[in-house]
Order: C-alpha cells, then structure tokens, then sequence
C-alpha cells in the first residue's frame, strides 16, 4: 500500500512538471468559462422567471463550474492517445510501476489543475457579486473534484479502448454535449418544457448542478447534494476499476 | 541459468470483428547467456508481437515461456525486473528533457533520487549523450533519440535487452553507432534480443538469428551455418571454353563438389566451404596442366536463405 503511495507521488510530481512547463491546456481551459461569466452575469438579473432577483451569479456559478469540470476532463484521454503513438505507455508498463499508481498520478494532477481553475473563476464570480454559504462552498470544491475524477477516469479509458484520435471524439461529441443541454448547466431546468425535465432527471449532472446550487445557497444539507455526491462517488469507483482493467491489458 | 530465453509453443491470435490475424503461430526458441540473438523477417511476420508477448506486454493466446529465468506466464513481475525493452516507437516523454526521462525511469525501478541521478549520469557518459541530454527529448535527431531509448531500457542494468527494431530509419552512421553500443553492451554481459529487416544488420550484429516469416520461424541459426546450409558457396573458375569439359572431368569424381555448370567461358562450382576446397583445385588443375585465368569465390547472403526459405526475397517483402 504504501509502494502505491509512493509510485502515485512520484507520477503525481511528473505529471504536474509537465503541466507546469507547458500551461496551455489549462489556460485554454479557462478561457471558456471566463467569457461565459463575463458576459452571462450582467444578463442575469434581468431573467426574473425563476431566479429570484439579485442571486442570479449563485444560481449560474455552480452550472458554469460543473460544465468546466465535466469539459476539461472529458479531453484529458488525448494524453494517454499520445503516450500510445510514442510508446511512453508501453514503456511504463515494462516498469514494476503499480497500474494504480500510473492512473492515479495522471488523475490527482488533473484534479488539482481542475480545483486550481475553479479558485480563479469563483474569485471572479466573487467580484462580480457571487455571494456563497461558506461551508457550502468547500463542499462544493469536494464535488466538483469527484466529478472531474469522473469524467477524467471514463475519459482515460475511453482513450485506452477506441485507441484512435477520430472515434475518441467522436464519443465525447456524443455525450458530452447532450449531457450538458439536459442538465440545466447554465439554467434550472424549470425554465424547460416537462419533457426535457423527465429526461434530465435520469442524467447526474442534473444533480450534480442542483446539489451545487443548494450548497452555494447554504442548504448543504438537502437530499440533492446526498445524491449527487453518492451518484459521483459511484461512477468514480466503476470507472477507476474499468479503467486499470484496461492498463492490465495490451498497449498499442 | 545459461537459458536467457525459452520459449515452447508460443502463439498469439488476434481477433478484431469477424477477422482473427495468426500473429505468432508455435514459435519455439532458444536463447543462451550472453548472445546477441536476432530475429529477422520482413514486415508483418510476427517479430514485434513474439517479442511483446516475452516483455509481459501481451498475453501470448497458447505456449509457455520462461525468460530470464522465470515464468512468463506465472511471474510476469519478476520477469520485468530482469528485462529491459525498448519499443519500437521509442518511449521518451518528448517534453521532457533526457535526464528527466532517465531519472524518471530509474525511480519506476525503485531507486532513489540520488541513485537515479547517478545511474543517468553513467549512462550520459557511457552512451556519449552529454551534448544534448539536457534538452528537450523532442529536438533530438533521429540517432540521439534511438541512444536514450536505449539509456532508458539500460537503466537497472537488466540481464536481458529487448530491442525492436532499434536502427530502422536511422541513417548510416547513426546506425553503425548504434551497434557499436549494442557491441559495448554484449561485452558488459548482457543479453541481447533484437528484431529487424535489415539483412546487414542481422549478419553484422547477431550471433545466432532466427528467420521469420507469416508467424513462423523458417529457419534458425548463426549467420554462417544459415547461409552454408542453403546454398554453399560458389566458385567460378575463367578459363577457355574449350577447355570447360577436360576442367569438369578434373572435378566430377572430387567427393566436395555438389554441382557443376557451364558458362561461357568459366566453370561455377557449388561447393560445401569455398575457403577450404579452393586450394585443392587450384593444386587439380595444376597437375593437369588446366591453365585458370581467374578465381571468385561468393558466399551465398541472407537474402538467399530468405529466398530458398520462402520463396520470396527479402529486400522485396520488407
Ligand atoms: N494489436 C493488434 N491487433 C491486430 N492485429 C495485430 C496487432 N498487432 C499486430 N497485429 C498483426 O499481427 C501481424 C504481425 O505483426 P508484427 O508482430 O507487428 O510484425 P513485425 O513486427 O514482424 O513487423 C501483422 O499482420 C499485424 O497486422
Ligand atoms: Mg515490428
């Protein structure tokens, strides 16, 4: 157990040099949501149906931070498609690294990148007029991580199984953005027709965006966020042993 | 332990759809201590996947084997302690410079930082690589880069190498640098596996190699007995055609001569060992008074053990 520890440190520490000599991916991550913030929130206070008047930013925040952990990570598999093409992967395989330790070097760092982007927007959410329960929003930080492990996980080994550039983003495509369109990320889906309310039920980015507005408003205790931290910490656990299987088995 | 590598039955089937591809069909082999062992064969005949299948990277579909000293099937991690591979595609972070990469894999090994950090600077030193391992691996030449793969897959001194085609697309002398430190780590002790589909590279570096072809090995062997045992040697005698046939009845009843054709105006001899069998004719026909106007003797290449083997030749299919 501790060898495992130890290998994730070693892996972690890699992963993050790499990503610190070459910012450009989580800048470019940024840049998305930042606009979104920028020029959604003057619009907000003039919604009304719905929102109550002046919460506008703490309604549309915790969307535009789910939309931001969901995206971000649903690219990180690109990675592991070029650790295939130069051989990087199999090197490491011939190694007595842990597969554990190799998956979770490559998620923690992911994962801080992530919470490190998220500090920054919700800095400017803040100066724009975000006004947060506390507790409710280190709570927040915790599922925003879980999901971005998530999808971080499914995405690695969506990159391990279709080993091909084209079909990899072809299946995000398809997921990724009705997930998105059906979870009333940007608005409540109570703006929505009945039907689209139904269907975006069933999707857990639904709940992972309810369960972080009631968390910014302070009602960190309702069922949602229960919900949405057990359906997170679930597909979290059934992707991570999906995708070490695959590490087990051939490279390239 | 004077068995490097034994393999019994080896195979490994790949299935995709409808489609099952017969990679590796029953390979067995032998690799002793100490050889530099090669396996050559044209594109697409199984030489990577054998070689997959024996650095634990794929499960072989049938067959066992035991490589540097230990089963595959049942200690594959032992097996990885003792191995060092190097991919064909390389392996190097390419963003990260060659120290970092060895350093890196030093500790994947379980060294610490400091041991790590000397291990790379040896291998700096001893594969020449002082000039360019502080830079990022992705402006390396072609040949520089080769040389860190091989520095990564030598970094815990393994008893075994595995190397993949380590010179393909390599110029000339980037690739005649590169044997020589595959040379300079034989003499160090270890064992060398490689593949290519480079005839010359085979005959220059291997000790003994195995032929491959369609998942097969065809033929097995050091490069000498491999080409002795195919064609024999040649020798072509120039002399005056109306001398030919008084030249043939010198030779017929001579027990080391295999056949005898006519050419214009020379005798072709096919011959067991051309070396040793030359002075005895040069010494016939002396006391025959037959004058010889010029001798060449040819060996037959790899190329020609290719051909006799399968039909095709090599520098064709590969
Ligand atoms: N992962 C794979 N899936 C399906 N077929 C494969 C795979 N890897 C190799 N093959 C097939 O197996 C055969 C042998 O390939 P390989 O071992 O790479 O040959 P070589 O290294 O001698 O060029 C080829 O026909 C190749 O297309
Ligand atoms: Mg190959």
């Amino acid at each position: 157990m501790s060898q495992i520890l130890k290998e994730t440190r070693l892996m972690f520490n890699w992963n993050m040099r790499m990503t610190l000599r070459n910012p450009v991916w989580p800048i470019f991550g940024l840049i998305q949501p930042i606009l979104y913030l920028l020029l959604f929130a003057p619009l907000l206070d003039n919604l009304g149906n719905g929102i109550p008047k002046g919460e506008g930013l703490n309604v549309f925040t915790p969307g535009l931070l789910v939309m931001m952990g969901m995206f971000n990570a649903a690219f990180a598999g690109i990675y592991i498609l070029e650790s295939l093409q130069n051989g990087v992967l199999e090197r490491m395989r011939v190694t007595p690294i842990s597969r554990t330790a190799l998956l979770l070097g490559l998620l923690l760092r992911d994962v801080l990148v992530f919470l490190f982007e998220c500090a920054i927007l919700i800095a400017g959410a803040l100066l724009l007029g975000l006004d947060p329960d506390p507790f409710g929003l280190v709570l927040l930080f915790a599922m925003l991580a879980l999901i971005n492990l998530t999808i971080g996980t499914l995405s690695y080994g969506l990159a391990l199984a279709v080993r091909n550039q084209d079909a990899f983003f072809q299946t995000i495509q398809f997921f990724v953005v009705p997930l998105q369109l059906l979870s009333g990320i940007l608005l409540p889906m109570s703006l929505a027709p009945r039907i689209l309310r139904n269907i975006s039920e069933a999707n857990p980015f639904t709940h992972a965006v309810e369960a972080g507005r009631y968390m910014v408003a302070g009602n960190s205790g309702d069922s949602e966020v229960f919900l949405a931290f057990g359906l997170f910490i679930v597909l979290t656990l059934l992707a991570f042993n999906w995708v070490r299987g695959s590490l087990h088995k051939a490279a390239a | 332990m004077s068995l490097m590598i034994e393999t019994k039955a080896l195979t490994k089937t790949f299935k995709s759809g409808k489609q099952t591809v017969e990679a590796v069909r029953g390979v067995e082999l032998s690799v002793q201590q100490g050889e530099i062992y090669g396996f050559l064969g044209p594109n697409g005949a199984g030489k990577s996947t054998t070689m997959r299948m024996l650095a634990t990277l794929l499960p072989p579909s049938g067959g066992t084997a035991r490589v540097a000293g230990h089963d595959l099937g049942r200690e594959p991690a032992l097996v990885r302690k003792n191995i060092g591979y190097v991919a064909q595609a390389g392996g190097s972070e390419p963003v990260m410079t060659g120290r970092e990469n060895l350093i890196l894999q030093g500790r994947l090994f379980g060294m610490d930082k400091a041991t790590a950090a000397k291990r790379a600077a040896e291998l700096t030193d001893a594969l020449e690589m002082g000039s360019f391992i502080d830079r990022t691996v992705k402006t390396y030449s072609g040949g520089q880069r080769r040389r860190m793969d091989l520095a990564l897959g030598m970094i815990h001194r393994p008893a075994l190498l595995f190397l993949d085609e380590p010179t393909t697309g390599l110029d000339p002398q980037s690739r005649y640098h590169l044997w020589d430190e595959i040379r300079k780590l034989h003499a160090a002790g270890t064992t060398v596996f490689l593949t290519t589909h480079y005839l010359d590279e085979a005959d220059a570096l291997c000790h003994r190699l195995a032929i491959m072809d369609h998942g097969k090995i065809v033929s097995e062997g050091t490069p000498a007995s491999l080409k002795q045992q195919v064609a024999g040697d040649v020798i072509t005698l120039g002399m005056s055609g109306e001398l030919l046939m008084k030249g043939e009845t010198v030779l017929r009843n001579q027990p080391f001569v295999r056949e005898i054709h006519h050419r214009d105006d020379a005798l072709q001899i096919y011959v067991e060992r051309g070396e040793e069998v030359l002075p005895n004719i040069m010494r016939l026909f002396d006391s025959a008074a037959l004058p010889i106007q010029t001798v060449a003797l040819a060996r037959p290449s790899l190329d020609d053990v290719f051909m006799r083997m399968t039909g095709r030749s090599l520098r064709e299919s590969a």
